[in-house]
């Protein structure tokens, strides 16, 4: 990838492959090449059509339509290649960039290159002590350096890093594995894909080449379009692979009846209809296969999939407990912080711990301390209450479903409040300080200037740290999943009590082997944060205008 | 500084390098194993002769060890067998622990291709792997190998679920795979707490036959009064456990051809108003708090449990304590035999090979070895040495009491071929949280109860 | 002038009422961790204490004859238990409340042990021991048995008293067992975890950090087709939960057969559109006439991207480095679903403290080792850049 990048810069300065060709022999070799590769691409669809080889199923289907798509491409850049039409060169580099892209990663995939990591967690180890004296060299070179001058020890940090870095490669076996690799190139698939990557690349620098550019008069704004859609490839290329792709392939799946072991039956709407069924009765009785999920004033709610109304409800009990309770304390804090007395660098520093130990972590620490007969919460609680003479509720907070939630908002809030202090803070920083001298010299108390200049002013960075707590509430599941693992299904809770909508997905596309049901959840759930996130942004703006 | 960012982005592009080097190093190793390398991702093309080209049979096996000395048995185990094994070699992989989804994981990866060819499997997992087809039907295996000792060597129980063959609905016939071990539950009992009670042993009640319902929560009730810190019994978050008063009172999970819910009969009501009234006392560590850490912080009278956690109160227990069977209800002691058994995946190249360590690993010799641990039971009974060597393995002092509710015709835990275990469990549990916590009454919960989980056994696949 | 002392008053009174409160809250936030290196630090028994302690603790001990002995407090005296003994209630069968108690190893059975004589108490038949009494030796029934500690002052090792050792409370001093870490590190190939995590921590990081620069460059400078659709693309994924994308992400990893392997925890995580959005935020920002000068003196992009651009970003770099290193450090979910869970040697951190957590229920001291290794490593690397971190940039995430 890396060397790819650096391509254009050489490509520009240096002669063009083919120094002595005319410019009509480079079209002439580049039309010969599409005219080729399209003969060939046909031939390999045809064959595996009639023939019937290749993969099978979804994935046999997807590489199916990327190489028609290439071959659409590949034939539509034939004619306007001829008529020196830009989009004629756009699609030629489209084709060979990408094919060389692609054949260069199945090389990659071939020669074991990528799961080739496993192997560099067993060296790594070695290259841990190097990897840590170039970061702290890192650090170090920082020292008293003010702006853009560099500090007195830059010089001899940098070369301590980079022997640091150098020995590191050396030592997790960098020689060793190059030979290999080398080595297991002389297989006659990796070879042939090789070949590929080199005739691949070979016309798609000619495409790419100054030479080609002036044949087809490129003006400048083509050429800055070109680059930047050189820039962003590496980037968009694997954002559609590893996110767009699969997040289609969910809404599809969405609409499948699928277990995981056979080939997905699509069945339209369904899933979400089975899903979002409800049925209210005045005292009488739920229609035939539906579930109470709620009841109140005489009024009680089924629903055919009463699972995931009660992790629906359980999240929003949570989330309107959880994110005020991490935004609103978090607010005053910053705003305490947020003077010029000694020490704060600290303070900031303490608040931000909780967020950066991981989740994981955490949890099972507070899963000790919660514990209702040799926990730490109930012990602290009945000491402060012996020191008013009174006793102290013991409440049961991983067993009492009445309790569960709250549990689980001391942890969430526990972990963000401190995150969110920083935003908040890093917020007020950036609000113009004569507004706040102006407001003072207008007899202002602090209060007001809070109210009226901090608050309104500071609303973009409410907005965003709202948006921000609410999407990890809403998609809260490892703190249930760790507190919870003794529940069946593990993360439940008593009575479902600590069932979160994310952890009612894992259960239908992990356990029951529903993914099609799974993926419907999934992006019912998405609507919600999406709802939610709308809300803020709306709000947000009001407060806005309003100002 | 402008620099030193360009390290930062030599780094980037070095450690990317590397990366895309590093492939070499498993090359080297994947070399000297030649049968591995082709067989990675194909897993649909199992059948056939598959591998066999004259060179060893490399084979993965799985359990789900709860701590660290397990793990290092089962891998003396995985040695032991190899060597026993011509032309086998053998890998094994301790399979995640209690709360790591551990069946979850399996069908994972049986769907991915990439599970292991024998695993250990919970008893009541059996039908669901098993209708599914995710594990093979050994039945042909067994007729044709030496060393398989016979249906008969092993405890009738799990034998009766693992023979079953779904399509005719009988016993006998199948063979889904063989148990590796057995337990029961047994109250671990706090001899220290019960004594300062001054409530009478329980060992000697039982020898005297006067271990009921009425002594137990007598006992219970004397350990609870010591201080405002302790209670007289505690139990874990989990279906037998209350399972276990449904069946000493005389009632059962299920009807009895396993077609139906029957949680709504007199006697389950009756242990479960029991188990009620010790929950509304409190005289137990509320259900759903883990009961191991009261237990072993020497807060809890007796702790109902099974072997497994017998590795546990030897080293964490820092106080006398023993083992005594479960108290007589009115219909018996109504004790589980919990069982989990080898299995073979049904994608493996290997069946006839599986088949062999499947029984290797349910040998005498390998049951006394792991028994030796303390966590398991044998699961043979074609061999009276086997049991008297369990007996040896102290503390607790009691291990009779284990082979005691074996032999008082305990009802053994099995999967449902007519329903789905997991779904049962999962529609129960709620249901028993809020007749233990109080919420609802044992009527009210016999009125709905059947009607939640009967749905539960038309979910066959 | 009295003004003047006034405000100077309380604004020390108000400057120490706000270190109380940063400093009660930053306490609150802080003790789970006190918590975790305490327990860490216990020995497995001193877990489950009742009450529990932030402090690890363990048994003091004396010599007494050359021996350690553990120390008990009784009567409020500091004792060495120097064994146990058992005491027997005695009384003679025709006064059954003249009690005596009697180490049970001082008597013997009335007429031996071949030939031992009973005496009928209550209805019953009761065996009769020789109790010595006051230098003669009386037959007596046994009424009861109980044991006993031996106590003795360390300093004075002959004069016992006898007491129960459930009532004597055990003398504790803080000891720590720091060999709780290298027992977990043993347990679960910790250590394995532990180097997997940084690998893939690092090349996520070395990874986003390059693509990011890459696209965040070209979607603030350079302008080529479709650049505003596929932005507001990228803002709107940010909103996606990716919980989404789970069973059609681990069905692509069957697909290319990196199921069980790093790679499916590196390469999927590397092309990040939060990290492209908060670099391209920040390149906006950086004045054009820097860049039109060197496009003057003939410089190409890619050398004023890496000359020009990456040097001024260094707070956004640093923010974006810091992110993603939390979150590949401490995801847990996809870990979780996409390694294999019988082959440890691919465990990351997470994953093995997960596990663990089951393992280990019943020891917890472990448990609590491992969770300190795995947070210990965030919190330094944090700390280090935190300068970069929380001072500079915390607001590019937010404009």
């Amino acid at each position: 990838m890396t060397t790819l990048t650096e391509r254009p810069r050489g490509a520009r300065r240096l002669p063009g492959p083919r120094p002595a060709a005319s410019g009509p022999a480079r079209l002439r070799a580049l039309l010969a090449w599409h005219a080729l590769l399209a003969v060939a691409l046909a031939g390999l669809l045809i064959g595996a059509a009639v023939a019937g080889f290749g993969p099978r199923g979804t994935s046999g289907t997807v590489i199916g339509l990327l190489l028609v798509a290439l071959l659409a491409a590949d034939i539509a850049a034939l004619p306007l290649l001829a008529r020196r039409r830009h989009l004629g060169r756009v699609l030629s580099l489209a084709v060979s960039y990408l094919g060389f892209l692609a054949l260069a990663l199945l090389l990659l995939q071939e020669i074991g290159a990528f799961t080739g990591l496993d192997a560099l967690g067993a060296t790594f180890i070695r290259g841990v002590p190097f990897l840590i004296v170039a970061l702290l060299a890192f650090v170090a070179g920082g020292i008293g350096e003010r702006g853009d001058l560099p500090g007195p020890l830059a010089r001899p940090a940098r070369i301590v890093a980079l022997v640091a870095l150098a020995g590191m490669l050396i030592a997790v076996g960098l020689l060793p594995a190059l030979l290999t690799l080398v080595q297991r190139l002389a297989d006659p698939v990796a070879l042939g894909l090789l070949a590929g990557v080199a005739v691949f690349g070979f016309f798609a620098r000619m495409a790419w080449s100054e030479r080609t550019a002036d044949d087809f008069a490129t003006t400048s704004t083509q050429r800055e379009g070109l680059d930047g859609l050189l820039y962003v490839s590496p980037n968009v290329l694997g954002f559609l692979l590893f996110f767009v792709g699969p997040l289609l392939f969910s809404l599809y799946a969405s609409l499948t009846d699928w277990d995981l072991f056979s080939t997905p039956v699509f069945i339209g709407l369904d899933n979400y209809i089975q899903i979002l069924s409800l049925d209210v009765a005045a005292g009488g009785e739920l229609r035939e296969g539906f579930r109470e999920v709620l009841s109140a004033g005489g009024l009680t709610v089924g629903a055919r999939d009463p699972l995931f109304w009660i992790s629906m409800r359980n999240i929003a009990v949570f989330a309107v407990l959880a994110i005020p309770l991490a935004v609103l304390p978090a607010l005053l804090i910053a705003s305490a912080l947020n003077t010029k007395v000694p020490g704060m660098r600290i303070f900031r520093a303490i608040y931000f711990v909780p967020t950066v130990a991981g989740v994981v972590g955490v949890t099972l620490i507070w899963k000790q301390l919660f514990n209702a007969t040799v926990g730490y919460v109930n012990y602290g609680m009945s000491v402060v209450a012996g020191w008013f003479g009174a006793t102290a509720p013991q409440p049961q907070w991983l067993s009492d479903a009445d309790i569960v939630l709250f549990s689980l908002v001391i942890v969430f809030v526990w972990q963000y409040i401190g995150y969110n202090t920083i935003l908040f803070l890093a917020g007020m920083q950036g609000l113009p300080a004569d507004l706040y001298e102006a407001a003072h010299l207008d007899g202002a108390s602090g209060w007001q200037r809070f109210r009226y200049i901090t608050i309104p002013q500071l609303a973009p960075t409410t907005f965003f740290v709202v948006a921000t707590t609410g999407i990890f509430a809403l998609q809260l599941f490892t703190e249930s999943v760790i507190l919870f693992s003794n529940f069946t299904p593990p993360g439940s809770g008593p009575n479902n009590a600590a069932l979160t909508p994310v952890g009612y997905l894992y259960q239908e596309g992990f356990q029951r082997f529903s993914p099609g049901y799974a993926s419907a959840v999934a992006w019912l759930l998405f609507f919600v944060i999406f709802a939610f996130t709308f809300v803020q942004f709306q709000r947000q703006r009001a407060a806005a205008e309003g100002v | 500084m402008r620099d030193r960012l360009r390290w930062v982005a030599l780094l980037c592009v070095a450690l990317l390098a590397l990366t895309a080097c590093a492939g070499g190093e498993q090359a080297a190793d994947e070399a000297s194993e030649p049968a591995a390398g082709g067989s990675e991702e194909g897993t649909a093309a199992a059948g056939g002769e598959g591998g066999g080209e004259g060179g060893e049979v490399s084979l993965r096996w799985r359990t789900r060890p709860d701590n660290q000395a397990e793990i290092d048995v089962y891998s003396e185990v995985s040695t032991t067998v190899d060597e026993a094994l011509d032309n086998v070699t053998l890998e094994y992989e301790p399979g995640g622990s209690e709360t790591s989804q551990y069946q979850d994981v399996l069908r994972t990866e049986l769907a991915s291709g990439t599970a292991p060819d024998v695993f250990w499997l919970p008893g009541t997992d059996i039908a669901d792997f098993a209708t599914r087809g995710l594990i093979v039907d050994l039945r042909e295996q067994a007729e044709a190998s030496d060393s398989y000792a016979g249906d008969e060597a092993y405890y009738p129980g799990p034998m009766e679920f693992l023979t079953y063959n779904p399509e005719s609905g009988e016993s006998g016939e199948s063979l889904w795979g063989l148990p590796r071990d057995v337990s029961t539950f047994a109250l671990y009992l706090n001899l220290d707490l019960i004594e300062q009670a001054g409530a009478p042993d329980p060992r000697e009640l039982a020898a005297n036959g006067e271990w009921n319902w009425d002594t137990f929560r007598q006992v219970a009730e004397a350990v609870n009064g010591v201080s405002d810190q302790t209670r007289g019994f505690a139990v874990n978050n989990w279906w037998a456990n209350w399972g276990l008063f449904v069946n000493a009172a005389g009632g059962s999970l299920f009807n009895a051809d396993r077609t139906a819910c029957a949680l709504d009969s007199e006697e389950a009501q009756e242990g479960l108003s029991f188990l009620q009234g010790l929950y509304e006392d409190g005289l137990v560590v509320p259900y759903g708090e883990d009961g191991e850490p009261p237990w072993l912080a020497g807060q809890v009278g007796m702790f109902l449990n099974g072997r497994w956690a017998t590795p546990g109160a030897r080293s964490g227990a820092d106080f006398q304590w023993d083992v005594v069977t479960p108290p007589e209800g009115p219909g018996g002691i109504g004790n589980w035999l919990f069982w989990g058994a080898y299995v073979v995946n049904a994608n493996t190249e290997h069946p006839e090979e599986a088949f062999e360590l499947v029984t290797q690993l349910t040998s005498p010799e390998v049951q006394t070895q792991i028994a030796e641990l303390g966590t398991n039971i044998p699961s043979r009974v074609d061999d009276p040495a086997i049991q008297e060597q369990f007996l040896t393995y102290t503390p607790p002092e009691n291990n009779q009491a284990y082979l005691d509710s074996l032999e008082a015709d305990p009802v053994s835990e099995g999967p449902l071929w007519e329903g789905n275990w997991t779904e049962y469990d999962a529609a129960a549990a709620p249901l028993i949280q809020q007749v233990l916590a109080g919420e609802q009454s044992v009527e009210d919960f016999a009125a709905e109860v059947c009607g939640v989980l009967d749905p539960t056994f038309q979910a066959t696949r | 002038m009295a003004i003047v002392t006034g405000t100077r008053r309380t604004g020390i009174l108000s400057r120490i009422g706000l270190y109380l409160v940063l400093g009660g809250f930053a306490l609150l936030l802080l003790f789970p961790f006190l918590y975790l290196v305490g327990g860490s630090l216990k020995a497995r028994e001193d877990v489950f204490s009742y009450p529990p302690q932030v402090l690890p603790r363990e048994p003091r001990t004396a010599d007494v004859g050359g021996e350690p002995r553990p120390l008990f407090t009784v009567d409020g005296r500091e004792l060495a238990l120097l064994g146990e003994e058992e005491i027997g209630r005695f009384a003679p069968p025709d006064d059954l409340d003249a009690i005596v108690e009697v180490p049970t190893g001082d008597v013997e059975p009335t007429g031996g042990y071949t030939d031992q004589q009973t005496a009928v108490v209550d209805g019953e038949e009761q065996d009769l021991f020789d109790v010595p009494v006051d230098g003669g030796v009386v037959p007596m029934v046994e009424r009861e048995v109980f044991e006993v500690g031996r106590f003795a002052a360390p300093d004075d090792p002959e004069t016992e008293v006898l007491a129960p050792v459930e009532q004597a409370v055990a003398v504790e001093r803080i000891g720590a067992r720091p060999g709780n870490y290298r027992e977990v590190l043993e347990l679960q190939t910790l250590d394995r975890s532990l180097t997997n995590t940084l690998l893939v921590t690092t090349l996520v990081v070395a990874g986003t950090v390059f693509t990011s620069v890459l696209g965040g460059y070209a979607f603030a400078r350079i302008r080529f087709p479709g650049r505003t659709a596929a932005f507001l693309v990228y803002i709107g994924s940010n909103m996606v939960p990716f919980v989404i994308i789970l069973v059609p992400l681990y069905q692509l990893m069957v697909a290319v057969g990196w199921v069980d392997s790093l790679a499916a925890l590196v390469f999927p995580f590397v092309f990040n559109a939060y990290g492209t959005f908060l670099m391209r935020q920040f390149f906006v920002s950086i004045p054009k006439e820097l860049e039109e000068a060197a496009f003057v003196d003939g410089a190409s992009r890619w050398t004023i991207l890496w000359r020009i651009f990456v040097p001024l970003s260094r707070p956004a770099i640093a923010t974006l480095a810091t992110f993603m290193f939390l979150y590949a450090w401490n995801s847990f979910v996809w870990p979780f679903i996409v390694i294999n869970a019988g082959n440890t040697e691919n465990h990351v951190l997470t994953l093995s403290l997960q596990v663990l957590g089951g393992r280990a229920a019943d020891s917890p001291n472990l448990v609590f080792a491992g969770v300190a290794i795995a947070v210990v490593v965030p919190v330094v690397v944090f700390v280090l850049l935190q300068r970069y971190f929380v001072e500079n940039v915390a607001t590019s995430g937010i404009k």
